[in-house]
């Protein structure tokens, strides 16, 4: 319910010696939901801070539609007057007050009515699913239903933008997957902006209409998720959205080499990082007939594991170090030789600088 | 075999509660007795000393002046300690807030003889606070100089040397608490007021405890700010019941003084250790 504009946003701290965010600009629409990924120290927390409110651009301006929020290390809108509604990575539930305590929190700075109030908990924790524990405190809550309540209190005061700093990751596994659901279920409903900050491609994927990816304090890619996974600018943009093998090998006139490995791509520098999904890499002691794989020479089993109700097979090329990782329904002992193939359309190749 | 950090931690332990145990057993073993000036050979006599001192009007006097002084000092310590760790939470630079921390805490830091010696000058007449209430065209207050007055003086001069502490102790707690918490309050658009009884003092009970605590001890124990004020043990608008132990030391009847000191210790111990039983016990459990 509200556009994000973000011009030429730089953030220093500490007089300059620490540069968390470095000229960023990304235009964020009007009941999108956008995810921000991106390793940890990267200015992921800063850039959602500045959004907030929290924090204060060094140089650059932030919009809410057309309403100049923060510019050059000014507050012009302060958090409280930017209609956010914000999940913190440990949830900041007051440990005082009730979960119903805690969802009301925000309305009670409102003037509104104490039925009213009670009206509106009531509707967004029936939506959530935590009627129920209503009055009890934080600290007798599951994970899950702390995330819930927080979740709660961010929405029940009508928020035109969401905020949620990695969410997840206080989470058991098996819960999350229904937690990103009920997230986006949610937005949907109400039609809420939303920013998620992750550094779980999983959290991005199953929210995200479109990601940014901040490295080093800048913003690197702007994509759908699908095709920063297919498409990344770098290794390291393709690393954090997904699983790769990252090869580093010598450029001939036939392809990149690694051991006795051949790549056929073509590239200008001497050496060359060859990035391959694990789902493009198929290991075979015979030949297989099929135009979409290619074979690129002979490897050696390694090691093999199990995860996920598939074998982890790892394989290095003869005469390297290297490593190549994929996942195979049925196990290849370790020191076999095999054949590597990969799928034709898949093979990145970035150059190394 | 008892491990080495057992012993290092008990031996001292061990050896310095034995001295302490032996001081106040041999005072409370003297308070039994009649030993003063008049008496140089102590004889044992019972409860009479106690009965004796107890039926003085210094006695009354001085431990009602004790007892005043520590309900208002842990009153208003509190309330004034709360007050400045919020002034100086919500302070948005680091070097501003340690700054002002160091200004609130330094009374602690000098001895409160020399803390006495600097406010009898503030009190003074025609020098101290009242040459400048006279100049602004305000009437003089009599502070020391009145009977009325000397009491609340007092009280004023122990609250500024001792708020300091309960000031650093909210403080701790109040830094203490998650910060998003706070931040999160904030985007709610909570008060700076709302955010203080809502949420930061709730969430530190145990700087109230600790601050309690210590500002009790202090108070009741105060010695030295009531002796440079008054200048001597006598003035009985000012005598606590620890000068009023030392006055019956400097006139040499030894028993009674020691009696004072027995039920000053039972009072402070009776009032101490249900308090460290109960809640100081919760506080450093892990």
């Amino acid at each position: 319910m509200v556009r994000i504009i973000v011009k030429n946003v730089s953030k220093v701290f500490k007089k300059g010696k620490v540069v968390a965010l470095d000229n960023v600009n990304i235009n964020i629409e009007n009941g999108e939901r956008f995810g921000i990924l991106g390793p940890s120290g990267a200015g992921k927390t800063t850039f959602m801070r500045i959004i907030a409110g929290l924090d204060v651009p060094s140089t650059g301006e932030l919009y809410f539609d057309d309403r100049l929020v923060a510019s050059n290390g000014k507050l012009i809108v302060p958090p409280e007057d930017r209609k956010i509604g914000m999940v913190f990575q440990t949830w900041a539930l007051y440990p005082n007050l009730t979960a119903f305590e805690n969802i009301a929190f925000p309305l009670t700075n409102m003037k509104m009515s104490k039925e009213e109030i009670r009206k509106r908990v009531e509707e967004v924790a029936k939506i959530l699913d935590i009627h129920h524990v209503l009055n009890h405190f934080p600290r007798e809550l599951s994970g899950g239903q702390q995330q819930r309540v927080a979740l709660a209190r961010a929405l029940v005061k009508d928020p035109s933008l969401l905020l949620l700093d990695e969410p997840f990751s206080n989470l058991d596994a098996r819960m999350r997957d229904s937690a990103r659901a009920l997230v986006k279920e949610v937005q949907s409903r109400l039609g809420v902006t939303l920013l998620v900050v992750s550094h779980d491609p999983a959290d991005i994927f199953a929210i995200a209409d479109r990601v940014g990816v901040l490295v080093k304090g800048k913003l690197v890619q702007v994509g759908k998720p699908e095709d920063l996974y297919d498409n990344p600018v770098s290794i390291q943009v393709a690393s954090l959205i997904g699983e790769i093998n990252e090869l580093e090998g010598k450029v001939t006139n036939e392809g990149v080499v690694i051991g006795s490995l051949r790549f056929p791509v073509s590239v200008s520098s001497d050496r060359a990082i060859i990035g391959i999904r694990p789902e493009d890499v198929k290991l075979s002691k015979d030949v297989i007939k099929d135009d979409s794989w290619i074979l690129v020479g002979k490897g050696k089993v390694k090691v093999i594991g199990y995860q996920g109700g598939l074998f982890r097979i790892t394989i290095t090329p003869l005469d390297s170090e290297e490593e190549i990782f994929t996942y195979s329904d049925h196990p290849i002992h370790s020191g076999e030789e095999v054949l590597v193939y990969v799928r034709k359309d898949k093979i990145k190749v970035f150059e190394k600088n | 075999m008892m491990k080495k950090g057992t012993i290092i931690l008990v031996a001292p332990t061990a050896i310095f509660s034995a001295i302490l145990l032996y001081l106040v057993i041999w005072n409370a073993v003297m308070s039994f007795m009649n030993w003063s000036l008049l008496n140089s050979k102590p004889t044992f006599v019972g409860l009479e000393t106690y009965s004796i001192v107890i039926r003085t009007f210094q006695f009354t006097n001085s431990l009602l002046h004790s007892i005043e002084l520590s309900v208002i000092l842990v009153v208003i310590g509190n309330i004034l300690g709360i007050f400045i760790a919020a002034l100086l939470y919500f302070l948005n630079s680091n070097k501003a807030r340690s700054t002002f921390l160091s200004i609130v805490i330094y009374p602690l830091s000098i001895s409160m003889a020399v803390n006495g010696l600097i406010w009898l000058w503030l009190f003074n007449i025609h020098i101290g606070v009242d040459w400048l209430l006279v100049r602004i065209g305000l009437p003089q207050f009599p502070w020391l100089s009145s009977t009325s007055t000397m009491f609340p003086s007092l009280v004023l001069v122990s609250v500024w040397a001792y708020t300091g502490i309960a000031a650093l102790f909210y403080l701790a707690g109040f830094m203490n608490i998650d910060k998003t918490i706070v931040e999160a309050a904030r985007l709610d658009g909570t008060s700076a007021f709302k955010i203080l009884y809502k949420i930061l003092i709730p969430n530190s009970l145990n700087s109230f405890i600790i601050a309690t605590a210590l500002l009790f001890l202090f108070s009741f124990r105060i010695f030295d700010l009531p002796y440079v004020l008054s200048g001597g043990t006598t003035n009985i608008f000012l005598q606590t019941s620890e000068l009023y132990m030392y006055y019956l030391f400097t006139v040499e009847y030894f028993s009674q003084a020691t009696a004072v000191a027995t039920m000053i210790t039972l009072i402070a111990t009776i009032i101490i250790i249900p308090y460290a039983l109960t809640v100081i016990r919760r506080w450093i459990r892990r």
